[in-house]
């Protein structure tokens, strides 16, 4: 089997606050094959942004990140300097966001803007940089590129942002591509244009793509694999076949069964109970407990850790084969 | 006069347009659609599509530039601000940000008792107690009435901006995108309070969402918009199993549902082209540079809104 291209081992965030600590993320480990889409799925608060930017160096000052195992490539990001580290990402791993507004510099052209992307990388000369600019925009679906480079952010919708958010991130060719929710605040019919586009350029560059994302026909529809967070914990980690057949944790199950599609109309909709915790205190016991139906004593007193189900199934659920059983 | 007597609100030809540096935007085409008593019309459509606009009109917070507005048979755009303001009691709007319509100085109870003091209904012993009765119908805790909106959560913010908007006991809602802004399960946890409130109220929602997954779970009735024209309208489970306009169709269709156990991954194929700018729309139908099934009558003649069957109509010439 190939060596994952990134792999993470016990990854902890916690933020420091005037008057306690909040335990952001708990021990997630992962790894992530070349050429593999990995979706990371959960509410608001779950961590799924907060531990992909720990690993970045994107955290706030008041962050403290411990992690026993960071490898990207040969870099040990754990080693790395935060000037290093700035220079693999942008470089080597790109990273999209929510909002190109807020991303991008609105008192700077466009093409400027994917240009400066790769000359601070030392990527590509001036000259190099220009025209890998225009062809990066045609690339990206962006029209008469010549006059579209000299245009600022304002100028542009909010798919078409996204798209030149998508050009700076890969003007680099990155091996590894960090979508944090890229299409949420856009239209259906520009969440299909943008979701299309990606995996356009996946398959083109083969690169391997982390999407954050809380929309679940998002997660089955463009990535191979799922990992569902919650209270900063990877709950339940399984391809995405075998994530739609064989849901094993309870709170994947819960989820599931919330979802409001298309076609819901004459059925009963059966929300998750509660409220996701913050999490002010190292976990002990299960965070989903409280709201889970499974639940039984062993659940409120050890913390479950991430365990192999079958190949490539992992679930931390002291419960999971009656999880499984009930719902098949 | 309203065509049928139990619409609480009916929209007749509404047009809306807004001058933005010497053009005209042409935000809002000659709207018609009925809102019944105890119902709820969805709007459907992309960003700049004029469905907020179209709420904002049959609420009479934005002047109409033609056309009428009924709201239990009065016409609004034939009344003043001073004549309509005895009827806003009836009419109410919960928005999709409810930290931003919320006063950040206030707690969300003084919220709630500041409508109803607005109104004047009732004495202030009366507002409180009616204050901690809606708070608790909502799903908050009496408690929570003390805190400020940035103590709460979103699903909870907007608790409190359903409670503000019933507290005066309103008769027509519109919902604009009021779960968007929400995580998956508290977005079912708000639709389900929507649909109680509604039943016991008997209330009339206009509800605007670009999520056609929630509006097909709420609606009875449903009218997409491009470019601010009314492409089809249709009863909602005519729209969602037989949609008959190109359009609602890749709508439909752009929405990614969570494959089936023995189902493949959904193809991710794009609708061609972005919305038209709304200063310069397209010749003939709006649509056609962006459409699957466009021939060369549709770049330069203009489709009516006709009906199909009836309670459906559609604004295409090929739509059968």
């Amino acid at each position: 089997m190939a060596e994952p291209l990134l792999q993470v081992e016990n990854l902890y965030t916690q933020f420091r606050r005037a008057d306690d600590t909040v335990y952001a993320v708990n021990g997630v480990s992962f790894s992530v094959d070349p050429g593999e889409v990995v979706g990371i799925v959960g509410e608001s608060g779950s961590g799924k942004s907060v531990s992909m930017m720990s690993l970045l160096g994107l955290v706030r000052g008041n962050a403290v990140v411990k992690v026993d195992r960071a490898r990207f490539k040969t870099y040990d990001l754990k080693k790395l300097g935060s000037h290093a580290l700035e220079d693999i990402r942008g470089r080597e791993i790109g990273v999209v966001f929510q909002d190109p507004m807020t991303s991008l510099n609105p008192v700077m052209r466009v093409g400027d803007q994917v240009m400066e992307a790769m000359m601070a990388h030392h990527y590509a000369t001036p000259k190099a940089a220009f025209q890998r600019t225009l062809d990066l925009f045609h690339e990206v679906g962006i029209p008469e590129v010549v006059n579209r480079f000299r245009n600022y952010p304002h100028e542009f919708s909010g798919g078409m942002r996204q798209r030149i958010m998508i050009a700076i991130a890969v003007a680099c060719e990155p091996e590894l591509l960090i979508a944090d929710e890229p299409t949420t605040a856009l239209d259906v019919t520009v969440q299909m244009q943008i979701l299309a586009l990606l995996q356009e350029l996946k398959e083109r560059r083969n690169m391997s793509i982390m999407m954050i994302t809380h929309d679940f026909g998002v997660a089955t529809n463009f990535c191979d694999r799922i990992m569902v967070m919650y209270a900063g914990q990877i709950v339940e980690s399984a391809t995405v076949q075998d994530f739609i057949a064989r849901p094993a944790h309870p709170y994947s199950l819960g989820l599931k069964a919330s979802i409001l599609e298309m076609g819901s109309r004459n059925r009963e909709l059966v929300p998750v109970p509660g409220l996701p915790p913050v999490v002010t205190r190292p976990p002990t016991r299960c965070s989903f407990a409280e709201r889970c139906t499974f639940a039984i004593d062993r659940c409120r007193e050890e913390l479950p850790a991430l365990r192999m189900l079958e190949s490539g199934h992992l679930v931390a659920c002291h419960r999971s084969e009656e999880v499984i059983s009930r719902a098949g | 006069m309203p065509a049928e007597a139990e619409a609480v609100l009916s929209l007749q030809n509404v047009s809306k347009d807004f001058v933005v540096r010497h053009r005209v935007l042409h935000a809002v085409d000659r709207v018609s659609f009925d809102v019944p008593k105890g119902k709820t019309v969805g709007l459907v459509g992309e960003s700049g599509s004029g469905k907020s606009t179209v709420g904002r009109l049959g609420l009479s917070l934005l002047p109409t530039t033609a056309g009428n507005v009924y709201f239990k048979g009065q016409d609004l755009t034939k009344m003043t601000p001073k004549t309509i303001r005895p009827l806003r009691r009836a009419m109410q709007i919960i928005f999709q940000d409810p930290l931003a319509s919320l006063s950040q100085r206030m707690t969300v109870g003084a919220a709630v008792f500041d409508a109803l003091s607005l109104h004047n209904i009732g004495t202030p012993k009366e507002r409180w107690k009616r204050v901690d009765a809606l708070m608790e119908r909502v799903g908050l805790s009496a408690s929570m009435t003390q805190a400020y909106p940035f103590e709460l959560s979103g699903g909870q913010l907007q608790r409190v901006g359903i409670a503000r908007a019933l507290s005066v006991g309103p008769e027509l809602v519109v919902c604009d995108e009021p779960v968007s802004a929400l995580d998956v399960s508290i977005q079912i946890q708000i639709i389900q309070l929507l649909r109680e409130l509604q039943a016991e109220m008997n209330l009339s929602y206009i509800f605007i969402s670009h999520n056609l997954a929630v509006v097909e779970y709420l609606s009875d009735e449903v009218v997409v918009l491009y470019l601010g024209q009314v492409v089809e309208q249709a009863p909602a489970d005519q729209l969602f199993t037989r949609p008959s306009h190109p359009y609602t169709r890749v709508l439909i269709d752009s929405i990614l549902r969570v494959p089936k156990a023995d189902e493949p991954q959904q193809k991710l194929e794009a609708l061609r082209g972005e919305m038209p700018s709304p200063f310069s729309p397209p010749s003939g139908c709006t649509f056609h540079g962006r459409c699957p099934i466009a021939q060369d009558i549709c770049s330069t003649e203009v489709p009516q809104l006709r009906l199909l069957e009836a309670g459906h109509s559609v604004k295409c010439h090929f739509a059968e």
